[in-house]
């Protein structure tokens, strides 16, 4: 059965599938499927449609795709003979983590998922130079109960760190809370090693020096998985602050809130995490079983937390809770005992699930905008929301910009969800139109390649599509996802616009 | 040979560029001329001077953030920021006089990175024309973005070999309430050292830089005969203060420096000198201190610093003869530290596994000046490997943007500096 190329011009299946690849199906996916249960034992292979369901979407409800195959490899050996073969066979696959993901970037249609969960071994940690050797599988949080054991932590750490996975966080370039502080998931990692989609294997990064050369190691964390497979990544521990301090400020207007978040960013201090969450998503956390006592008739509440050396403390937390004050808050809680920071921190953590109660569906987004447009941007979001009819629930990562908007809704009713299409579109331009990204911390995915040509020109995003074919020239590693294929023009090859090299 | 083009505009640099991959001429790209004597010697025909492509386009104090055209100097750019009780946290070899997007093209860092981490970490967007002379505009203006593939890490560092950067939006930071940098000698010995410097990481203080500092430099700013520890702390008053206190409570011999001490710990990076980094696992840096000075005693006229946070050693040489440089430079890189047994907390290391204890006595040398013949010795070429050439390739398919200065293979450094007369390379 051959695995021919279709010729150009044949129109892609769907923005998954491009035009390359044939659908993995009849005796191909038969053949397959025997071939890859031989390297990995035939019960880490499924291939029926009951099996798969489970791994037609990630974290979004909004798309639903289903893969021909799923594959679980057990270790990094078996990884890399996987992806051999499909090198060998030139098919396509997606690598998957815990399906956490809220960009539809683990999403594959028609062809084979690459799962990386089994992977689940920290290998070693090494404290004196506070770095650990991971496989992609570990969670996030198993990492951090292992580097508490040391005094240390891993500072990364996104709401969905008890299920989501270091592969999955490095594919994304995973932000969280306290990366306003102490930076994303590509400032933790110090090496890795990884599998391209031709199966060779490629050390990426120095654990213990610098690195001369390009930074191929910044340029693959955040790719999406689009550039090959993580096998080992060696992340950095962080040492345990001496202090930290925990304030709840609550407001009774929304835009009061976002100016005292401003004001404090516009101080130069540099909170740990700077957090905030609206009437909608407040009411949403306290009706469900994540009650964390919030207000719940403020309009808004901002989380600060604060940490570092003793000294000087005390100075910051009155420094902030003043400008709270100032702007307006009704009432600022200072937490200093861990247990009264773990409720406050609840609410947040939590916030996104509590979502599940209030309707089926939910959009998210993850735009960033400038810290200082926050009250026109949240205003507009606002009369968006009202002008389309439709509820808009913002909870996001106020002291680096980063909103998440997020709108629940009924996804069988097509008013309403074509309405809610309209005002998440309409939202991402303006936040757009203020400076900023369309995505923070999330990933472009599939959900997002839409708003791609609205920030990048056509030849930086063929840059991007230049950059993807070094580590991925036949494009079969999670395709169709990032940037939209129609941006990627074709380039000659490089042997023939080199012009000769020197003697010797 | 065509003299130097000075650009005033993208359109103009991109339509140089055109030009140049039509005639085929290699370009040698310069701020304001600063650093010329870095990196490996290269070819080219045409020097493309980016020093008039000067002057803030953005800057939103409450944002932290600033966006600048490539030749804008540092100078200009820290008067805009401290304007606003801002600084720009970069901390580049050389003077402000340097253009920001040659720190940003060459990665230059400092002390301060000890603090504000190197400049990939601070950039937050760059736009540039390639190597084919497409333009491009990577990154954003925001602290947060993870928008499509990371062009504006690769940039970062890669020395204009990929592209010609046009301008840089960068974060900032507040000035702090205080800055103050305190001074203790330190000793020289491996061992000692180790247990100088695990005393100061059990103390309650947080530096914004740590530097170790040879006797030369420690002279030259006159704080004593022998090697001391320079340490920056920058925050309210009320913080430094009671750091200030620990620190005097914890280690004896400790003097305040002048405000201009930092100023005087760069100027020892005079013309004519050839510098070098040695960097390794940090637990190790007081053995690659002890290896450093050793070889500073066997030169002579040089001197060494260390920033301890990033484990690293940079020495600064004067050397008539550069056959005893490179000897002796040769001995540091090649140091292996008495491997220590595997902490217990080893579970087990696999085939693949990055932490062997091989890796964790390795020294890497990354050269900053070198004579030409140090080069293929000291510092192998870090872009000739697979993915490195296909970005290259991807970039600047016919090599013309600084052409042999990273020593990848088109460049050939032996053969440049044989065949390589009158262009410019580094003269």
């Amino acid at each position: 059965m051959s695995t021919s190329v279709l010729p150009a011009g044949t129109p892609a299946h769907s923005p998954l599938q491009p035009a390359q690849y044939e659908r993995l199906e009849g005796e191909l996916l038969l053949e397959v499927a025997a071939a890859l249960g031989k390297i990995v034992g035939e019960r880490w292979v499924r291939s029926t449609p009951s099996a798969l369901i489970a791994y037609t979407s990630d974290a979004l409800p909004g798309y639903s795709h289903m893969p021909s195959l799923l594959v679980l490899p057990g270790t990094p050996d078996e990884t890399v003979a996987v992806v051999r073969y499909l090198a060998d066979r030139k098919l396509p696959f997606v690598p998957r983590g815990a399906g956490t993901g809220l960009s539809g970037g683990a999403l594959a249609e028609g062809t084979v998922l690459l799962g990386l969960n089994r992977l689940t071994r920290i290998l070693s940690v090494d404290v004196e130079n506070r770095l650990a050797v991971v496989e992609p599988g570990v969670v996030n949080a198993v990492l951090g109960r292992e580097a508490a054991r040391h005094g240390l932590h891993y500072a990364p750490d996104p709401s969905s760190q008890t299920a989501c996975t270091i592969g999955g966080n490095v594919a994304e370039n995973a932000g969280g809370p306290h990366c306003l502080k102490y930076g994303v998931t590509l400032n933790h990692v110090a090496a890795l090693t990884a599998v391209l989609p031709d199966g060779s294997i490629v050390q990426l990064g120095n654990a213990f020096a610098e690195c001369d050369g390009y930074d191929l190691l910044g340029a693959f964390v955040g790719s999406e998985g689009c550039f090959g497979v993580a096998l080992e990544v060696t992340v950095r521990l962080t040492p345990n602050p001496p202090a930290i301090r925990t304030l709840l400020a609550d407001f009774s207007e929304v835009n009061a809130a976002a100016l005292a978040v401003s004001r404090i960013i516009a101080t130069g201090i540099v909170p740990a995490a700077l957090e905030m969450m609206d009437a909608a998503t407040i009411r949403a956390v306290e009706e469900s079983i994540y009650a964390a006592g919030y207000p719940i008739d403020a309009a808004a509440v901002v989380l600060v937390e604060l940490d570092g050396l003793e000294a000087g403390m005390e100075g910051e937390v009155a420094t902030v809770a003043s400008i709270c004050r100032e702007a307006g808050a009704r009432e600022v809680q200072v937490a200093s005992d861990p247990a009264h920071r773990a409720r406050l921190w609840q609410g947040r953590k939590k916030a996104f699930g509590a979502m599940g109660r209030v309707a089926p569906a939910l959009v998210v987004q993850d735009a960033v905008v400038p810290r200082t447009r926050l009250p026109a941007i949240l205003a507009a979001i606002h009369e968006t929301g009202v002008r389309h009819g439709v509820k808009v629930c913002n909870v996001f990562h106020a002291g680096d910009g980063n909103l998440h908007p997020n709108i629940p809704y009924d996804a069988t009713d097509p008013e309403e969800a074509s309405r809610v299409e309209a005002a998440m579109s309409e939202i991402m331009q303006t936040c757009i139109e203020a400076g900023g990204t369309i995505t923070g911390e999330h990933g472009v995915g599939m959900d997002k390649m839409k708003y791609m040509p609205r920030l990048f020109t056509e030849d930086t995003l063929d840059a991007m599509c230049r950059l993807r074919s070094v580590f991925d020239p036949e494009r079969r590693s999670n395709p169709g996802k990032v940037v939209p294929v129609h941006s990627c023009r074709e380039w000659q090859s490089a042997a023939s616009l080199r012009s000769p090299r020197h003697a010797g | 040979m065509q003299a130097e083009e000075r650009v005033e505009s993208v359109s103009a640099l991109a339509e140089l560029v055109l030009n140049a991959r039509a005639t085929g001429t290699p370009l040698r790209i310069a701020g304001a001329g600063t650093w010329m004597d870095a990196g490996r010697p290269t070819s080219a025909e045409q020097l493309v001077s980016l020093r008039s492509l000067s002057g803030v386009l953005e800057y939103v104090p409450g944002d932290l953030t600033i966006t600048a055209l490539a030749g804008t100097t540092h100078a200009e750019l820290d008067a805009v920021t401290a304007a606003e009780g801002q600084w720009v946290p970069l901390d580049p070899v050389g003077s402000a006089a340097g253009t920001v997007g040659a720190t940003i093209a060459t990665g230059s860092s400092g002390p301060l990175s000890a603090l504000t981490g190197t400049p990939r970490d601070v950039v937050l967007g760059i736009d540039a024309v390639l190597g084919q002379g497409d333009v491009i505009s990577a990154g954003g203006r925001v602290v947060k973005n993870v928008a499509g593939f990371d062009l504006v890490r690769l940039l970062t560092g890669s020395w204009g070999t990929l592209g010609i950067l046009t301008a840089v939006t960068l974060r900032l930071r507040a000035r702090p309430e205080m800055d103050v940098t305190m001074a203790v000698p330190i000793p020289d010995s491996a061992a000692e050292l180790g247990v100088f410097l695990q005393r100061l990481s059990s103390l309650p203080i947080s530096t914004a830089a740590c530097e170790l500092v040879s006797p030369a430099a420690a002279s030259r700013m006159q704080l004593g005969d022998g090697s001391v520890a320079l340490m920056r702390f920058m925050g309210s008053e009320a913080s430094v203060n009671a750091q200030l206190s620990a620190l005097s409570a914890g280690i004896s011999g400790c003097v305040p420096c002048p405000d201009d001490i930092w100023a005087n710990f760069s100027a020892g990076d005079e013309p004519g000198t050839f510098a070098v980094r040695w960097s390794a696992a940090r637990a190790q840096l007081p053995h690659l201190w002890q290896a450093a000075r050793s070889a500073e005693l066997a030169l002579g006229a040089s001197w060494s610093h260390a920033n301890v946070a990033r484990g690293v050693v940079r020495q600064v040489a004067h050397a008539a003869d550069t056959n005893s440089l490179i000897e002796s430079w040769r001995n540091v890189s090649a140091l292996e530290v008495p491997s220590q047994s595997p902490p217990p907390n080893v579970r087990f290391t696999s085939a693949h596994s990055q932490l062997s204890s091989s890796d964790r006595s390795r020294v890497v040398t990354i050269g900053e000046r070198m004579p030409a013949a140090a080069w293929p010795v000291l510092c192998p070429s870090a872009v000739n490997d697979r993915l490195s050439v296909g970005v290259r390739d991807a970039f600047d398919p016919q090599r013309l943007l600084n052409r042999g200065i990273l020593g990848d293979s088109a460049g050939d450094s032996d053969a440049v500096v044989a065949a390589a007369t009158g262009g410019y390379g580094n003269a």
